[in-house]
């Protein structure tokens, strides 16, 4: 299983990368190339800005494959030892080895340069940074306090910065490039592109004064994250299950909601609603936007419907197995939570959409957040009792087949398509057309539910199987 | 006829080429603790997963108060209370929250849930800690939380595989009494364990399951008429395992 899992994951890598290569890359290179040649930097700088996305996403700390700290604590280990066994397994991901051997080939017009030698070893140095930086933030999330205190961190520089890269159109890429001059990407083609030996030098003591931070970082997050370990015994935090939801199944869906919010997905949804929410300030932007938001906000927490039992360890099914539920009755606490998650996640940009584009358009938008609700419920209730796989709190989920991803976010996206294009090109009859997607949707997740439910009940120790 | 609460007919569970559990048959009758012994890997926790629906047998039944026991029958589950090997608890809530979410799904009201819970976990001494998150809390605590839940709904029937196994002695001493007026006031328990004293002490009945068969089935009574403890029956069945002497050792 965890191979299969391993496989899975190195093959969205691969593909991705693979696209990357063969569509974008070369002209990306050789335009990067051409420039630096001539001393400019900017293509350059935008290819380093990509390749320290992919460092510092804590998706390439594979979940499954790298050995997490609590693993090694109860070894006779020093921290640095510790510490070096960590970097060592987060290497033996076929994954991360790809985006090693990706971002040195990445590198490579920097040979162009008037300072090779200096700019590649700059360039080293700046994904060794990338590389520690996307460790210690990893690191950080195993602490309660601490991953609080990053959220709140990353919600002041991600939501005003998203905002005006949002509300700025087409001038987007020009503002892009100049928040780059801010970061240690200038100083890499900075040292590339030095007039002078002494300049270049100057860089390139920067960038490696900016290592030893980010080495040390990664040091005492390492050695935080192994002391919280050992001592953190938190207690409930009522405020935090977002909704006391009643009846029954009220239990159900409050421990749904008390997993969904340990995903970074869900997070990053809402971060996007609130850095879109913020484009208000700025006038009314196009109304296809707040339906397109809308569109990538349940495309982001697709893992959440499509993969219900991926956060359950195998105890876990065993106890739903014995309260005395249907399997469909399971399945709904989950759909639940999960539309009091989406629902809570698009509310932030409600308010703001009713300002600046009035109750017709936020009710387009209603209506399209409902059909993408029970389109992706209807599949993800399917898939999650057909091909579950492991997730884990605080960690991006890498274990899904990369063909039901494509299959389902097309599938479930095709909704919400629907209600854009007949709210934006095809208006006659459209209360009837917009029902009837509703109903047909509704309808999907209706019939879904009830077999998702009895294969649940037939299926559900392949599904711990497939989680162990 | 005798009132049969809990029934195994022919049960036998193969995963691969290897029988775990092979053509179980028992009865136990209203309101009595029964006692299910055997050693590590002997079939005990499999045998309580195949009577509470958590396994599906390769062939036989298991019967609850006369219905047969699967995955849809919902209103055996309302009769029955397990606490299973694994304690089967969501790491990312609170000891309460698991009792909350627990009375509810029973048809318990919110009211009704929160009382029962609140002396439940008095009884197991566990109120102090009952804002715990389950994986914050001691193997112990878990245990607790489990029985806690166990006991909720106030089935009918109780499984129990190791109960005492990580409480302290207090608590066992309450959860022993409890169970005794459980089972004297109707309600059949179902328990395995591997402290032969308690159990000596408080079941009625008793089976040892040696490599997935059972090998002996009677009373405590019956026990004791013969002049004999539950461990000489034990020894006599299970064995012990040889000694072997290690000069390295201490």
């Amino acid at each position: 299983m965890r191979a299969g899992q391993l496989a899975q994951f190195d093959v969205l890598i691969l593909l991705l990368l693979g696209a990357l290569l063969i569509f974008k890359l070369p002209p990306v290179m050789r335009r990067a190339a051409r420039e630096l040649a001539i001393g400019q930097t900017a293509g350059m700088n935008q290819l380093l800005f990509a390749l320290a996305a992919v460092w510092l996403y804590p998706r390439i700390e594979n979940a499954i494959t790298s050995i997490r700290p609590k693993d090694l604590i109860r070894f006779p280990l020093t921290v640095n030892s510790m510490l070096l066994v960590r970097i060592g397994s987060f290497f033996i991901s076929p994954a991360a080895m790809i985006v090693t051997a990706g971002s040195l080939l990445g590198a490579m017009p920097i040979l162009a340069s008037p300072r090779p030698f200096i700019g590649i070893t700059a360039a080293i140095l700046f994904f060794v940074i990338a590389a520690s930086l996307g460790l210690s933030l990893s690191h950080l999330t195993s602490s309660a306090a601490l991953r609080i205190g990053l959220m709140i961190v990353t919600a002041i520089v991600i939501v005003p910065l998203g905002a005006v890269l949002l509300a700025s159109g087409r001038e987007a890429e020009r503002r892009l490039a100049s928040i780059v001059q801010f970061t240690p990407i200038r100083l890499v083609t900075g040292a590339a592109t030095a007039p002078n030996y002494r300049m270049a030098l100057l860089s390139l003591m920067t960038l490696t004064g900016c290592a030893a931070l980010a080495l040390l970082s990664l040091r005492w997050s390492f050695s935080r994250s192994l002391s919280d370990q050992e001592t953190n015994r938190p207690r409930s935090n009522r405020a935090a299950s977002l909704i006391r939801f009643p009846g029954r199944l009220g239990g159900l869906v409050r421990k749904e909601q008390n997993y969904f919010r340990k995903l970074p997905a869900v997070w990053i949804g809402l971060l996007i609603t609130l850095a879109y929410s913020q484009t208000f300030w700025f006038g009314a932007p196009h109304p296809a936007t707040f339906q397109a938001i809308i569109l990538i906000v349940f495309s982001t927490i697709m893992a959440l419907p499509t993969n219900c039992f991926g956060l359950d360890e195998p105890p876990e099914i065993n106890r739903y197995m014995l309260f005395p539920l249907r399997g469909r009755d399971i399945l709904l606490g989950k759909n639940m939570g999960f539309a009091i998650v989406v629902g809570l996640q698009l509310s932030v940009a409600l308010p703001f959409a009713f300002w600046r584009l009035g109750w017709r358009e936020v009710s387009f938008g209603l209506i399209e957040a409902a059909a993408l609700l029970f389109a992706y419920l209807a599949w993800g209730n399917l898939d999650s009792v057909s091909a579950p796989y492991k997730m884990r709190f605080y960690r991006e989920s890498g274990g899904g087949s990369i063909i039901d991803a494509i299959i389902g976010i097309t599938l479930c996206s095709l909704p919400g398509v629907a209600i854009i294009y007949l709210t934006r090109f095809n208006s006659e009859l459209l209360a009837v057309k917009l029902v009837s997607v509703l109903a047909l949707t509704a309808l999907a997740y209706l019939g879904s539910l009830h077999f998702a439910g009895r294969k649940f009940e037939r299926d559900w120790q392949k599904i711990i199987y497939r989680l162990s | 006829m005798e009132d049969w609460d809990i029934e195994a007919r022919g049960l036998t569970k193969n995963f691969g080429s290897f029988t775990a559990v092979r053509d179980l048959t028992l009865r136990v009758p209203r309101g009595v603790i029964f006692g299910f012994l055997g050693p590590n890997g002997s079939g005990k926790s499999t045998t309580v997963k195949l009577l509470t629906g958590l396994l599906t047998p390769t062939a036989g039944d298991a019967l609850i108060a006369g219905e047969s026991v699967t995955v849809e029958n919902v209103a055996i589950k309302r009769k029955i209370g397990v606490l299973p090997e694994d304690d089967a608890l969501f790491r990312a809530l609170t000891i309460w929250e698991h009792l909350e979410m627990s009375g509810p799904l029973y048809g318990l009201k919110r009211e009704e849930t929160e009382t029962r819970a609140t002396q439940l976990l008095r009884h197991l001494d566990l109120w102090q800690e009952r804002e715990t998150y389950v994986e914050q809390a001691s193997f112990g605590m878990r245990k607790k939380c489990a029985l806690a839940m166990t006991l909720l709904h106030n089935p009918r029937v109780l499984f129990l595989d190791e109960p005492f196994e990580g409480i302290d002695p207090g608590s066992s001493r309450n959860i022993k009494d409890l169970l005794l007026m459980l089972a004297q006031k109707g309600a059949t328990i179902f328990l395995t364990s591997h402290i032969l004293e308690v159990v000596e002490r408080i079941v009625g009945q008793y089976a040892i399951i040696i490599d997935g068969e059972i090998v002996c089935q009677q009373t405590v009574e019956e026990t004791i008429n013969a002049g004999r403890t539950l461990e000489d029956v034990y020894f006599q069945f299970a064995g012990r395992p040889a000694m072997e002497e290690m000069a390295w050792l201490g």
